[in-house]
């Protein structure tokens, strides 16, 4: 269960007081598909953060699987983040410079997986993206579809309880993006974890089993 | 993250920006290169100043002169003095000097501790010669047989007999001699010209050849032929006979008995200086050697060290345009939950592996070229067999450990800038 009570985020003060969230309650059961649409300066992508526990809210508490993030301290934050979620980002952020094999390993290395057990999963990961081919290849040389696919390995190599994908489709042409949503919906169904995707585009959200609509720092609707 | 994947992430981001840390390094190198050039050359120069107290003196003895201000000025006066009619000329440059005489040195012989008084009684010859050899110049003194001798041909038990002479190895072309074997058991003449105009001429028999030694505190050892003691007094006083140089010498040895024990070579000492004259031990030639030295290190140390100040900011510099370029990239592995240590010490780590990488430049270039041009270099300052330069593995690692740490330290503070990205704001960068 994830569980917003009373959340918001406000930057600024007096005058310039600027609120992204306001008076968010929100119950997402597990193991769904969640999509939060809307505009941009919506408040999505600051959800996404307090989800992400990238950011803290200024007010409400946010339990997710039971553990508090507003009450972790930054050691068991980043504990949260390597653990329990998997990020993928709309721009990838894949090291170009690095070979996929690198770029897989990274949520390993973070997470002090033994060496020897890294081979295995980062493996396993790449062929769950239909990358086994590009395992020594280095990321920069792969299209932006194979490059979000990379990505897509790099969240899922640990098993998250939770995947958070921020527009994951933004910076693809449609048909590329649609094997890429495929893909998250396919590995959603294998590893059985929440699937979060911040969207603006309803086409994707329809596929989503909750549709969560955001305008202006509040809650529109939620349709299941 | 663990430390392995640290040292390999950090190893893995210095190849990929190859130019930029091999110049990097290369300003460490300089100072690198600077420093174990400097140390080794310091080595090379202390070993030098050893060999060369070792060689010349004698570790259980003293040398000894009239007064205080001739040891230390290697027997010049330094200042003017009172004059005394028993002033001499010392033949070295200008100003009488007190000398010794053969009162004082049986004086000298009385101290505590003394086991004998050496004098070596050196006198310049006129020339030195062989049947059908030209003339060439040379000086004799007395053979001292608590010094260990270097021949290359013949052997000496305990004293030269009269009559006998070593003959320095420098002679033995020049006298036409085929092999230092075939010169033994031969004859060669001395030609001495009183300083009020007699000559005469003495031959004696070669028993030994002298080899050259290595290193010379004052070139004369290569020129100076050693005959029996009592044979040196009796050309020196021939020679100085009527002057005012008879019966007066500059320096005389002191021998302490079990002076290897530097205790009782300080008590000899103590006494001998008490009485007013001057006294000095090999110690104290060394420490006089040493000092130069350690001076001159300090002076070359110091112009190391800035090159270093320069190569730390280098250091910093680069540190920085490293976390700039990878903004993004810390801004990632912090939001996939690496912690913030972990990504400080990422850079810290990176920042030592340049420090390391041009230390191990730096020394290994001193090492190569120095070990290259070390008989270059020792032909050039006439350091005979001697090498100036000595590398010191001990030390190289200390040096290479210490510019770990200088560069090490120069990515405290950029690794700091990295470990407190935001990193929203860090994904955010283009």
């Amino acid at each position: 269960m994830i569980e917003l009570k009373n959340v918001s985020k406000i930057y600024g003060k007096k005058d310039s007081r600027f609120a992204a969230l306001e008076n968010i309650n929100l119950q997402l059961p597990e193991s769904k598909t969640i999509a939060v649409v809307g505009k941009s300066g919506s408040g999505k992508s600051t959800l996404l953060h307090l989800l992400g526990g990238l950011d803290r809210p200024s007010n409400g508490e946010i339990f997710i699987y039971g553990q508090n993030l507003v009450k972790l301290k930054s050691r068991e934050i980043d504990l949260y983040r390597s653990k329990v979620l998997g990020f993928v980002f709309q721009s990838f952020f894949v090291e170009a410079n690095q070979t996929c094999y690198q770029n897989v390993s990274l949520p390993l290395e973070i997470n002090h997986v033994l060496p020897r057990k890294r081979r295995q999963m980062i493996e396993k990961a790449l062929s769950q993206v239909d990358l086994s081919d590009k395992i020594k290849s280095k990321a920069g040389t792969l299209s932006g579809g194979q490059k979000q696919r990379l990505a897509i390995a790099r969240a899922i190599v640990n098993q998250p309880k939770v995947i958070l994908a921020d527009e994951p489709t933004g910076n693809l042409d449609s048909s590329t993006g649609d094997r890429v949503i495929d893909l998250l919906f396919t590995l959603h169904d294998q590893i059985g974890s929440t699937l979060i995707i911040v969207t603006h585009d309803i086409d994707i959200a329809n596929k989503c089993d909750i549709q969560v609509f955001i305008k202006d720092g509040h809650i529109e609707k939620v349709s299941k | 993250m663990s430390w392995r994947d640290i040292i390999k992430r950090s190893a893995r981001s210095l190849r990929q920006a190859k130019v930029r840390t091999l110049l990097t390094a290369a300003a460490l190198a300089v100072g690198g290169f600077t420093l174990s050039a400097t140390l080794a050359a310091a080595n090379g120069a202390k070993a030098y100043g050893n060999k060369l107290v070792d060689t010349n003196f004698d570790p259980s003895s003293l040398i000894v002169a009239k007064s205080k201000d001739l040891i230390s000025a290697n027997g010049v006066a330094t200042k003017p003095q009172l004059y005394n009619s028993s002033f001499v000329s010392n033949g070295v440059k200008g100003g009488l000097v007190q000398e010794l005489n053969q009162k004082d040195l049986n004086r000298l012989a009385t101290f505590p501790g003394v086991l004998n008084v050496f004098e070596p009684y050196t006198s310049s010859l006129l020339y030195v010669s062989r049947q059908g050899s030209l003339k060439y110049t040379g000086s004799i003194e007395a053979y001292d047989p608590y010094i260990t001798h270097q021949f290359v041909a013949g052997t000496i038990k305990g004293q030269v007999p009269v009559g006998d002479v070593v003959l320095p190895e420098d002679y033995l072309s020049l006298l036409k001699f085929k092999n230092p074997k075939t010169a033994i058991g031969q004859s060669v003449n001395v030609q001495i010209r009183q300083l009020l105009g007699q000559q005469k001429t003495e031959t004696y028999k070669i028993i030994a050849i002298l080899s050259s030694p290595t290193t010379l505190i004052s070139g004369n050892i290569n020129t100076t032929l050693l005959v029996n003691a009592v044979q040196a007094k009796s050309i020196y006083d021939f020679i100085n006979q009527g002057t005012i140089n008879y019966d007066r010498y500059l320096i005389a040895t002191v021998r302490v008995k079990d002076g290897t024990n530097p205790n009782k070579l300080l008590i000899t000492q103590r006494a001998i200086e008490k009485a007013g004259y001057g006294a000095e031990s090999a110690k104290d030639a060394q420490a006089t050697i040493t000092q130069i030295v350690n001076v001159l290190q300090i002076i070359i140390i110091v112009f190391g060290l800035i090159t270093l100040v320069a190569s730390f900011f280098g250091v910093v510099n680069t540190q920085y345009i490293s976390v700039l370029e990878r903004t993004r990239e810390i801004g990632l592995m912090k939001a996939l939950g690496m912690r913030s240590s972990s990504v400080r010490w990422l850079f810290i780590v990176e920042a030592s592996w340049i420090g390391g990488l041009g230390a191990v430049i730096g020394s290994l270039l001193a090492v190569v070229i120095g070990t290259l041009l070390n008989p270059w270099i020792s032909r050039q300052i006439n350091f005979s067999n001697s090498k100036l330069l000595i590398f010191e593995p001990s030390q190289i690692i200390a040096l290479i450990i210490f510019l770990i740490i200088v560069a090490t330290i120069a990515g405290l503070l950029p690794a700091r800038k990295a470990s407190r990205l935001n990193p929203i704001d860090a994904l955010r960068t283009e």
